[in-house]
């Protein structure tokens, strides 16, 4: 029965030899990793529609992943309730404050497991690329203060939903997010003359005042780049423009003076308090800002969007995490050209990647080091295929353990996408007693187990199995993951295979310098 | 085999003879007491020297931090250590910093930096770490992996080794430094024949070294926690956090039979917001790092005499605090020097004096020091190199004279 079915899923790929090496490697960069399951839709589908619809991002997701990230509280519980849930805990004794971490490490923990979960089985695989990406770019890092509490939302409705959007509507969702917000200070940001600073000085108040954090990254990170056509000068006017942009905790009415309502603006929990705000006018890139309040904001959205060394800074990124770390002028300004013409459309200038001889000419190169993440996924991909794993702690310890901690990136600049950033000894050990688990079936992804979860955020839950006492489980199968991949190994690597003992080549593989590149 | 025989092993493996951890093969391995050890610890976010190193004489300082800043007080745990007429420290380093600065083991640089001025942590850090001030964005290798290139071919084997996860810039260059992140369990579970594997999988794959390197340090890091297992079985004291790391580090150096260049980054520095000042997130990392430093110090023994520590960062912060309890993106900055040899108990370099005049661009400290030229002055003194050799690991440095 097996040698039948092997010969099925041969056949395939054996006639189609020429595009398995094209297959894989779409899969590896478009999506994250070879499963022979997606194999035979892309065929069924010929890849240049495959890559269509990834560009749509919007097909039905398997009922059971659909099931399993509607049972996660995150799903349930909007952020309001989260906050009031931590508000009635008080905080006051050393066992509600042992609860209220305990909550928050769930929630960022359920974030990691719904990503992980669609990395793994959502069908919309750019889609999951694009929200690492994204959220990489406008990074904040889960274990500040209050970006626990908004961790989850910021990840589902600011960044996967405006994923494969347009740019501008992803900055601005940032820019009001209580995550950006409070992650980069801004919520803090206050005109020193303000009407809130002169009652506060009225009661003896503390004084607050300007905060230049975030202006300067929304600059130098999120659009124009480092240096790139702006001053000291003008992050300090962006911080004036910037003041009284901040967040509130429940969305109920605003209580304010009514002469002042007018200039109040809410979405969800983002709030421009006009109480906070300069409201003198600014010159801001060689523009003169009239101070009016909110609508700055959006002139300013509009020069940065459209300024060209945005479309520079976001399309050699995108070209990077792509195709190579040092990417040809010729696809750069192919790329930026379309992205100042269709003002910041992600998909028309993803789009200009996939259709370029650049991306395709790094067939079989193994050009791009994975990163943690990207390897990780790709190895339980291509050994479980379809099965549905159960328990991802391991994923979130073994991620982590390889220096890329979801969410945990201290600084704005998110992680490092080139290779430079992730090749290093201390990586490969790390990743041969990640594959070493595989040859001792220790790799613990389908008991349903209290975990534990290794890291100062996620409180363990108990110190029972998890690394300590795994349990034998060998649902994957080498020669399936051999008709999935086998076909652009090297020489070298199955030469290696054939003398490795039978029962430790599942690891091998998964060590081998395809698996670690791609 | 005990430790000891494994490391002279390691020694002799054909391995070691790759130009990557060693310079050549060499007939004795004894420890010789002249060999050098230097550690670069590289706080990374910018941290505020200025609430370390507090120029208590200067009014100006008070003004500009009316929240954050630290004064002289009868409380002891909120009151300023003075050190000399001019300078105080944080209360938070009393038990650490403060004995090392007066048995002359530590000293510092104030107004200490780079000549950037992009106030960008990212450009800053870059540029710092390659050692090279032009416009270029790039520059092939970092100045640490220069200095270990000079080193390297001398008449002693020269160990560099990076203590974090990942390889920073700093040591990036043609050949591949070691690195190894000390944190948590150490063991390492390949056997020699899987080892051979893995060899193998990558001897035809441009990951060659970096794989060796990877499974050879993460050995000798194996029998280096075992023995530390041992230890802490019959009752040593074990550290935790940071600490442990660098008592790890001090493991790891004393071991090295030859010159050690080590590096390692903290970060938690970019506090904007709620800085604290006698307690606080700041006072927190501060009183982390300090605790590590004397735990590396106490943990190197007798070979403390010939270990030079140095502290660097990005930038300073901004000299007033800002309008949320924080400080902003500044200049200069305050650098530590520490070991066994240095002109400790001193205030080193120029320094100015704190007021609006001495100010930066209106905002930060100046940086009167550059911190090159202190590391090329131990570069000097310590490691035996020429000015023609400092001006290949940062071209274009001016020369100042630190006596350190």
């Amino acid at each position: 029965m097996k040698k039948l079915l092997l010969i099925l899923w041969l056949l395939p790929s054996l006639a189609f030899a020429d595009d398995l090496s094209k297959i894989i490697y779409a899969e590896n960069r478009i999506g994250y990793g070879s499963k022979l399951s997606e194999q035979q839709s892309i065929r069924q589908l010929g890849l240049d529609q495959w890559i269509e619809e990834q560009l749509k991002g919007n097909q039905d997701e398997p009922d059971f992943l659909q099931n399993r990230i509607a049972d996660l509280s995150i799903s349930k519980v909007p952020v309001p309730a989260m906050l009031n849930q931590i508000k009635a805990m008080k905080q006051d004794s050393e066992d509600n404050k042992k609860i209220v971490r305990t909550l928050q490490a769930q929630w960022v923990y359920e974030t990691f497991e719904r990503d992980a979960l669609r990395a793994l089985y959502s069908k919309n695989q750019l889609r999951e690329r694009m929200t690492w990406f994204w959220f990489n770019h406008f990074n904040v890092d889960s274990q500040k203060g209050m970006v626990k509490d908004f961790l989850a939302d910021y990840q589902e409705n600011v960044i996967h939903k405006n994923a494969l959007g347009n740019f501008k509507d992803l900055l601005r969702a940032t820019l009001k997010s209580p995550s950006m917000s409070f992650y980069l200070d801004n919520y803090q940001n206050t005109a020193p003359d303000s009407l809130l600073n002169q009652k506060n000085q009225q009661k003896n108040q503390s004084l607050k005042g300007i905060n230049e954090n975030y202006a300067r990254e929304i600059m130098e990170l999120h659009t124009l780049g480092q240096g790139q056509g702006y001053t000291q000068q003008d992050v300090q006017e962006l911080a004036r423009i910037l003041t009284g942009f901040g967040f509130r905790r429940d969305t109920g009415p605003v209580n304010i003076r009514k002469d002042l309502q007018p200039m109040v603006v809410t979405d969800g929990l983002f709030f421009f308090d006009p109480r906070r705000h300069d409201f003198g006018d600014k010159l801001f890139m060689g523009h003169t800002i009239i101070g009016s309040g909110y609508p700055e904001i959006e002139q300013v959205l509009d020069i940065l969007v459209n300024n060209p060394n945005t479309a520079k800074n976001i399309c050699r990124e995108l070209a990077v995490y792509f195709v190579d770390d040092q990417p040809s002028k010729k696809l750069l300004n192919k790329m930026t050209a379309t992205f100042l013409k269709t003002h910041g459309d992600i998909p028309s200038t993803l789009r200009v990647i996939f259709k370029s001889e650049d991306f395709w000419s790094k067939v079989g190169k193994n050009n791009k080091f994975k990163m943690p993440h990207e390897y990780v996924y790709s190895a339980i991909r291509l050994a479980y295929d379809d099965i549905p794993v159960t328990n991802l702690t391991p994923l979130w310890n073994q991620i982590s353990n390889m220096g890329e901690t979801p969410y945990g990136h201290q600084t704005p600049d998110g992680y490092g996408i080139s290779n430079k950033d992730w090749v290093s000894p201390d990586q490969m050990e790390k990743r041969f007693t990640f594959s070493n688990l595989f040859n001792y079936r220790k790799t613990n992804l389908l008991n349903d187990d209290e975990y534990t979860v290794r890291s100062n955020l996620v409180i363990n839950k108990s110190d029972a199995t998890a690394d300590n006492q795994p349990k034998f489980e060998n649902p994957v199968d080498y020669e399936k993951m051999m008709v999935t991949i086998g076909g652009s190994l090297s020489d070298n690597t199955k030469a290696v295979l054939q003398d490795a003992k039978p029962k430790e080549r599942i690891g091998y593989l998964l060590a081998s310098p395809e698996m670690l590149n791609k | 085999m005990n430790r000891r025989e494994f490391l002279q092993g390691l020694a002799a493996a054909p391995l070691l003879a790759l130009p990557v951890i060693s310079s050549r093969v060499w007939a004795s391995a004894e420890i010789s007491s002249n060999d050098q050890k230097l550690l670069l610890i590289f706080l990374r976010g910018a941290y505020d020297g200025l609430n370390l190193l507090v120029p208590h004489n200067d009014s100006f300082y008070y003004e500009s931090r009316p929240s954050i800043g630290l004064k002289k007080s009868d409380d002891p745990t909120q009151s300023l250590l003075a050190l000399n007429a001019d300078f105080s420290l944080h209360p938070v380093v009393k038990d650490t910093l403060l004995p090392l600065f007066q048995n002359h083991e530590l000293s510092f640089v104030h107004a200490a930096g780079s000549p950037d001025n992009s106030r960008s942590h990212f450009h800053a850090q870059d540029v710092m770490e390659f050692g090279v001030f032009n416009d270029a964005a790039v520059y092939p290798n970092g100045f640490l992996y220069r200095f270990y290139q000079s080193l390297h071919g001398g008449n002693r084997p020269v160990f560099p080794l990076s203590y974090t996860s990942n390889l920073p810039l700093i040591f990036k260059g043609d050949s591949v430094v070691p690195n190894i992140s000390l944190k948590g369990n150490l063991k390492f579970n390949l056997n020699d024949s899987q080892v051979s594997l893995y060899d193998r999988l990558y001897s035809h794959s441009a990951l060659a070294a970096v794989e060796q390197q990877g499974i050879q340090i993460h050995k000798q890091a194996a029998v280096e926690y075992e023995q530390e297992m041992k230890e802490a079985s019959r009752g040593a004291a074990s550290a935790k956090g940071f600490a442990e790391e660098t008592a790890r580090m001090a493991r790891f150096i004393k071991e090295q039979q030859g010159i050690s260049i080590g590096f390692i980054d903290v970060g938690g520095w970019d506090t904007h917001v709620n800085q604290g000042s006698y307690n606080g997130q700041y006072a927190n990392n501060l009183k982390q790092l300090a605790e590590g430093i004397a735990n590396f110090r106490q943990a190197m023994g007798s070979q403390w005499k010939q270990t030079t520590v140095a502290v660097i960062s990005e930038f300073g912060r901004t000299v007033r605090e800002n309008g949320d309890g924080g400080t902003d993106h500044g200049h200069g900055n305050v650098m530590w020097l520490l070991g066994g040899d240095i002109n400790g108990g001193k205030v080193l370099g120029e320094w100015n004096g704190l007021g609006a005049a001495t100010l930066h661009e209106n905002r930060d400290l100046p940086v009167l020091n550059d911190y090159r030229s202190v590391l090329a002055e131990i570069f000097a003194s310590r490691f035996q190199l020429s000015e023609q050799q400092n001006r290949q690991i940062f071209p274009g440095y001016v020369k100042q004279s630190f006596n350190v």
